[in-house]
C-alpha cells in the first residue's frame, strides 16, 4: 500500500515556450481511484507519463511512499500501465504478453503460469491464451492489456484512455470491470480520459485540467454540484450547462430574452458579494429547465416563453433546444412524463431557481463557490 | 413484338463487347507492358542457361537451342582449366562476411537513429543521405591509392589484406542507405511498445533484443540479402584492386569476365556455365526468404 504526492509539478518540453503542465499539486491516499479529465491537449496524459517515468519532470517533486522518485526509472517504480493503443507485443502470444512483466522480474515459470491462468480466467481470456494479438478483437485486446497490468501487484496502476477505442456498449461493461478490479486490488489507480461520463462514474476524486492547469479537484458530486468556474461547470454534465450573460439587480436576473427571480439564499450571496447592479453569468443545467403547469406554479417568478428549435429524443427524456438570445441555444431536458414539445412550438419554460449557479463574467469564477469556501474558513 | 425481342440481345451483346474493351483498357495496357518486361528479363536468363549446355566457341554462331548439347563439357572445362572453385569461395566468403558485418551495424545504428534523440542527430541523418549522392565509382582511384598507401600490395599476404580491405569498403557502402531503411522500419513500430516493455520492467537491452528485434526481422532479412548480393554483382572495385594478382585471387565476376575478355580466346559457353553456377546461391536465398523480401520492402521503404 502506498501514498503519492505530486508537488508543484511543471512540464516544459524543449523547443516550446509555454508549460504543458503548470504547478500540478495532488496528494493521493491509499487505494484511491483518481481520474484526470479534460479536453485534448490539457496536459493530462503528460502528467500521467511523468508519473510513469516516461517523461522527465521539469520542475517539482513526485513523492512515492515518502521518497522523491523523480529520477527513478520506470522499471524500478513498480507501476503497471494500460495504454490507449494497448501496446501489446505483436510477436508474443496472449500468455507471453500477460506474463512478460513477471518473466522480467524473474518469477519462477510455474508461478507465472498460475498467475496468468488466474487473471485470464477473470478476464475471460482462457481460450485465447495461445493466440497472437492480431487474431483478437478490439475488446479482447483491451482485456489482454488490462490483464497484463493486473497480473502484477504494483504500487499503482496507470491507465491512459484505455476505453477510447471500444464501442459504446463494450465501454460500459469494461468500465465496471475496471472498477471491480480496482476494488479487488486496492492499489492506487490513476486514470486519464477525456470523457466526463467515465470520470463521473469511476472516480473517487476527479482532477479536471485545462490548458495545463488544474481547474478543480474533488469528488464527482463536488464538481457537479459546486463547480469552481465556468470551465468546470460546462465540462461536467451532459448536455453541458447553459451559461447566459445578463444583469443582476435587486434579486432579479435579466437578460435579452427573459427576467427571472433568484432564490433568497442566492440573493443574499450575490448581494453580499457586491454584484447588485452588475453584469453576471447565470448557469443553469438542463435538468433545472422545466415545463408544465405544475412547475409554473412552483416557480411563478422564473417563467418565460420561447420557441423550441430542435428536439432530441433519448428514451426516458428529451433534450430540447430553445431559442434564447444572446446565446443561440438553450438546452432543457424534459422527462417524458412532462409536457411533450415539438419543433417550432412556443413553450413556457420554468427555471428551477434553487439549482442555479452564478459566475463572475471577468474571472469566470463561481460566486457561490468562493462564498462557500470563505464560510468554511 | 417479335422484332424487339429478337433484336434486343444482339444490341445488348454488341454494346457489352465494346464495353469490355473500353472498360479494360488499363488492364490490357498493364498486361502488355508486363509481358514485354517479362520477355526482356527472362530471355537473357534462358539464353545463358541454354548456352551453358552448348559446346561452341563463338557467341555469334550460337543458337537459342543448343546445337552440340553436352551436359558436362563446359562445366568440366570450368573446373579443370580455370580457378573457378577458388573464385567461388573468395566471392562468397567476401559476401558472407560483408553481410554479417553490415547487418549487425545497420540493425544497431537504425535503432539508435529511430529511438534516441541527441544533438546532431538530424545532421547525421542528412549526411547519410548526402553520401548517397556521390556515385561509388568516383572513389575508385582514391580507394586504390588508399590501399597501396597503407601497404597492402607490398605485404606478403597481399590477397588476404585486399579482401579485408574490400570487406570494409562493402560494409561501409552497405550501411548508409540501409541504415535509413532500417530506421524507417523501426519508426513504423509504435513507441508505445518500448514504453510498455519499460514499465513491465525491461532494460534498454531487453527492449532491443526481446521486443524490437523480433519485429524488425523482415527488414533484417531484406538488408542481409542486399548486403550479400552487393559484392557478388560488383566487378569494378575488385577489378581495380586485384587485377594485378594471381588467377586464384580473383572474384567470380572478375574471373568470369576474364573468360570473355580475350578477343582471340574467349569462351562464352564456359562463361555461361560459370554464371549459372554463380547464380544458384542468390536464387536459393531469394526463394527461401521471398515473403520477407516483399513484406520488408513494401512496409519499411516508404517511411525511410
Amino acid at each position: 500500500m502506498s501514498k503519492i504526492s505530486l508537488r508543484n509539478i511543471n512540464k516544459k518540453y524543449p523547443n516550446s515556450t509555454s508549460c504543458s503542465v503548470r504547478d500540478f499539486n495532488l496528494d493521493i491516499e491509499e487505494g484511491e481511484f483518481i481520474v484526470l479529465v479534460g479536453p485534448s491537449g490539457c496536459g493530462k496524459s503528460t502528467t500521467l507519463r511523468m508519473i510513469a517515468g516516461l517523461e522527465d519532470i521539469t520542475e517539482g517533486e513526485f513523492i512515492l511512499d515518502g521518497e522523491v522518485v523523480n529520477n527513478v526509472s520506470s522499471k524500478d517504480r513498480d507501476i503497471a500501465m494500460v495504454f490507449q493503443s494497448y501496446a501489446l507485443y505483436p510477436h508474443m502470444s496472449v500468455r507471453e504478453n500477460v506474463g512478460y512483466g513477471l518473466k522480467l522480474r524473474n518469477y519462477p515459470a510455474e508461478t507465472t503460469k498460475k498467475q496468468v491462468d488466474a487473471i485470464s480466467k477473470d478476464l475471460f481470456l482462457t481460450q485465447y491464451l495461445e493466440r497472437k494479438p492480431k487474431e483478437l478483437s478490439g475488446g479482447q485486446r483491451q482485456r489482454v492489456a488490462l490483464g497484463r497490468a493486473m497480473v502484477r501487484t504494483p504500487n499503482l496502476y496507470l491507465m491512459d484512455e484505455p476505453l477510447s477505442n471500444l464501442d459504446a456498449k463494450l465501454r460500459t461493461t469494461t468500465r465496471s470491470e475496471i472498477s471491480r478490479m480496482h476494488r479487488a486490488k486496492g492499489a492506487i489507480t490513476i486514470y486519464v480520459t477525456h470523457d466526463q461520463v467515465e470520470a463521473m462514474t469511476m472516480a473517487d476524486r476527479i482532477v479536471l485540467m485545462s490548458m495545463g492547469e488544474v481547474q478543480q479537484i474533488g469528488t464527482p458530486k463536488e464538481l457537479f454540484t459546486n463547480p469552481k468556474n465556468c470551465f468546470v461547470a460546462t465540462f461536467m454534465g451532459m448536455p453541458s450547462m447553459n451559461l447566459i450573460e445578463g444583469m443582476y439587480k435587486a434579486g432579479k436576473f435579466s437578460c435579452h430574452s427573459f427576467t427571472i427571480a433568484v432564490s433568497n439564499s442566492d440573493r443574499k450571496i450575490l448581494d453580499d458579494a457586491g454584484y447588485d447592479g452588475k453584469s453576471i453569468f447565470l448557469g443553469a443545467r438542463s435538468s433545472a429547465i422545466r415545463s408544465g403547469l405544475k412547475h409554473e406554479q412552483a416557480f411563478p417568478d422564473s417563467c418565460f416563453e420561447t420557441t423550441a428549435i430542435n428536439v432530441e429524443y433519448l428514451g426516458d427524456s428529451v433534450n430540447v433546444f430553445f431559442e434564447a438570445a444572446p446565446m443561440n441555444l438553450f438546452v432543457g431536458t424534459l422527462g417524458t412524463g412532462e409536457r411533450q414539445v415539438s419543433i417550432d412550438e412556443k413553450v413556457t419554460l420554468v427555471i428551477d431557481n434553487t439549482k442555479l449557479h452564478f459566475f463572475d463574467p471577468e474571472t469566470e469564477e463561481s460566486i457561490k463557490f468562493n462564498v462557500k469556501a470563505m464560510n468554511l474558513v | 413484338m417479335e422484332n424487339t425481342i429478337s433484336l434486343n440481345p444482339k444490341v445488348k451483346s454488341k454494346s457489352l463487347n465494346q464495353h469490355f474493351l473500353v472498360r479494360n483498357m488499363g488492364l490490357i495496357a498493364s498486361y502488355t507492358f508486363l509481358i514485354v518486361m517479362a520477355i526482356v528479363i527472362i530471355y537473357p536468363i534462358l539464353l545463358t542457361i541454354m548456352s551453358a549446355f552448348n559446346v561452341s566457341n563463338s557467341l555469334y554462331s550460337t543458337s537459342f537451342f543448343p546445337q552440340n548439347f553436352s551436359f558436362t563439357e563446359n562445366f568440366t572445362h570450368l573446373f579443370n582449366d580455370t580457378a573457378y572453385l577458388s573464385w567461388y569461395t573468395n566471392t562468397f566468403l567476401l559476401s558472407i562476411v560483408t553481410m554479417v558485418l553490415s547487418t549487425v551495424i545497420v540493425v544497431i545504428s537504425g535503432f539508435v537513429y529511430s529511438r534516441y534523440r541527441y544533438q546532431s542527430r538530424k545532421s547525421a541523418l542528412m549526411s547519410l543521405l548526402l553520401i548517397q549522392i556521390v556515385p561509388s565509382g568516383s572513389g575508385l582511384i582514391a580507394l586504390y591509392a588508399m590501399a597501396s598507401s597503407i601497404g597492402i600490395y607490398s605485404s606478403e599476404n597481399a590477397t588476404l589484406y585486399t579482401y579485408i580491405f574490400m570487406t570494409l569498403i562493402y560494409t561501409a557502402a552497405g550501411t548508409t542507405m540501409n541504415t535509413l531503411l532500417m530506421k524507417g522500419y523501426y519508426d513504423s513500430i509504435p513507441r508505445d511498445l518500448d514504453e510498455s516493455a519499460k514499465i513491465d520492467g525491461a532494460t534498454q537491452l531487453q527492449i532491443f533484443t526481446e521486443i524490437l528485434l523480433p519485429l524488425v526481422k523482415p527488414m533484417i532479412v531484406v538488408i542481409a540479402i542486399f548486403c550479400f548480393l552487393g559484392p557478388i554483382g560488383d566487378i569494378i572495385m575488385p577489378k581495380f584492386l586485384i587485377s594485378s594478382m594471381s588467377s586464384d585471387a580473383k572474384t567470380l565476376a572478375v574471373g568470369l569476365m576474364g573468360l570473355i575478355n580475350d578477343l582471340k580466346d574467349s569462351n562464352y559457353n564456359v562463361f555461361a556455365a560459370g554464371a549459372v553456377l554463380a547464380a544458384i546461391p542468390p536464387v536459393l536465398v531469394f526463394y527461401k526468404f521471398q515473403d520477407y523480401i516483399v513484406g520488408g520492402l513494401t512496409s519499411g521503404g516508404v517511411k525511410g
